[in-house]
């Protein structure tokens, strides 16, 4: 089942459809996603094609994260800014 | 025939406003249920609730056949009310119950037990803390609030690749409530 994003959330709160209350009881049941998507970020392969780096935690299931992990991902972002470029379409379809 | 140079139609300019995916509050509209094997499938059918009027979403077009976001003159996206998606109904996917499955084989449920509690159904739990399934009939759900998430699906048919609008997921809406069956009728537009 999937999740609904934390940006899909809040435009219901702020519309009114949903509560303060139930958005938090869905995070903490895990309908709701925890954290915001950023920015997809784009390279091109050797062919010319766009794709996306994606930095994945497998295993991690419900833990939290540690803070060599969080540290991990600053340093995986930054890297991720110096090599990669925002599209003007995010569409990859 | 004279020109009318002041009154245009633009490619953005649709006869009638396409559907467009997202998240919206909704009630159960109809209820069908099949055996097959040993399982039950479950069929439901979802209604947007009149509360879509306060969300707002993106206005889009339909150019070749794909949806196209419409853009204001300084290349905005142009937002208007989902009033209009009120009334409308979609077919969910099939939700499936396994009734007595074998040892080790509970997990089969697992998507049958979430899906009804977004409904707002509410199970009993023996003492060890388990969640004792019960069968949904028409009455136990018919009427009830959820939030769908609204998506198009891609089959083929004949060789040809169609799209369909289909709900994927149905999340609670706690805020939303439960309508009698005849108000779901006089719901459906048509």
């Amino acid at each position: 089942m999937g999740k609904l994003t934390v940006s899909e959330a809040e435009k219901l709160q702020e519309k009114g459809i949903l509560s303060n209350k139930a958005v938090a009881e869905m995070q903490k049941s895990g309908l709701v996603g925890t954290r915001k998507r950023g920015v997809r970020r784009y390279m091109k392969t050797a062919d010319g094609k766009w794709v996306c780096p994606q930095l994945y935690f497998q295993g991690l299931n419900n833990s939290d994260y540690s803070k060599r992990m969080v540290e991990f991902r600053e340093k995986f972002n930054a890297l991720l800014k110096e090599y990669t470029t925002e599209r003007s379409t995010s569409s990859t379809k | 025939m004279k020109s009318l140079e002041n009154t245009t139609v633009s490619k953005s300019d649709s006869a009638r406003l396409p559907i467009v995916p997202g998240t919206y509050p909704a009630h159960v509209s109809e209820f069908a249920s099949m055996e097959y094997n040993d399982s039950v499938v479950f069929n439901l059918t979802y209604i947007i609730a009149p509360e879509a009027k306060q969300l707002e979403v993106n206005k889009m077009f339909v150019d070749n056949g794909q949806l196209v976001k419409s853009k204001d003159s300084e290349g905005q996206d142009v937002m208007i009310s989902a009033s209009y998606m009120a009334g409308k109904p979609f077919k969910g996917g099939g939700v499936w119950l396994t009734p007595s499955p074998a040892e080790g084989e509970g997990w089969k449920n697992k998507k049958y037990q979430l899906h009804c509690e977004s409904m707002g159904i509410v199970f009993d739990t023996n003492e060890d803390g388990e969640t004792i399934l019960g069968e949904i009939e028409e009455d136990d759900v018919i009427g009830r609030p959820v939030l769908i998430k609204l998506g198009q699906e891609e089959y083929t048919k004949e060789g040809q690749t169609k799209q369909a609008w289909k709900v994927f997921t149905v999340y609670p809406w706690k805020e939303g409530g439960r309508l009698s069956g005849e108000e779901i009728k006089s719901d459906v537009p048509f």
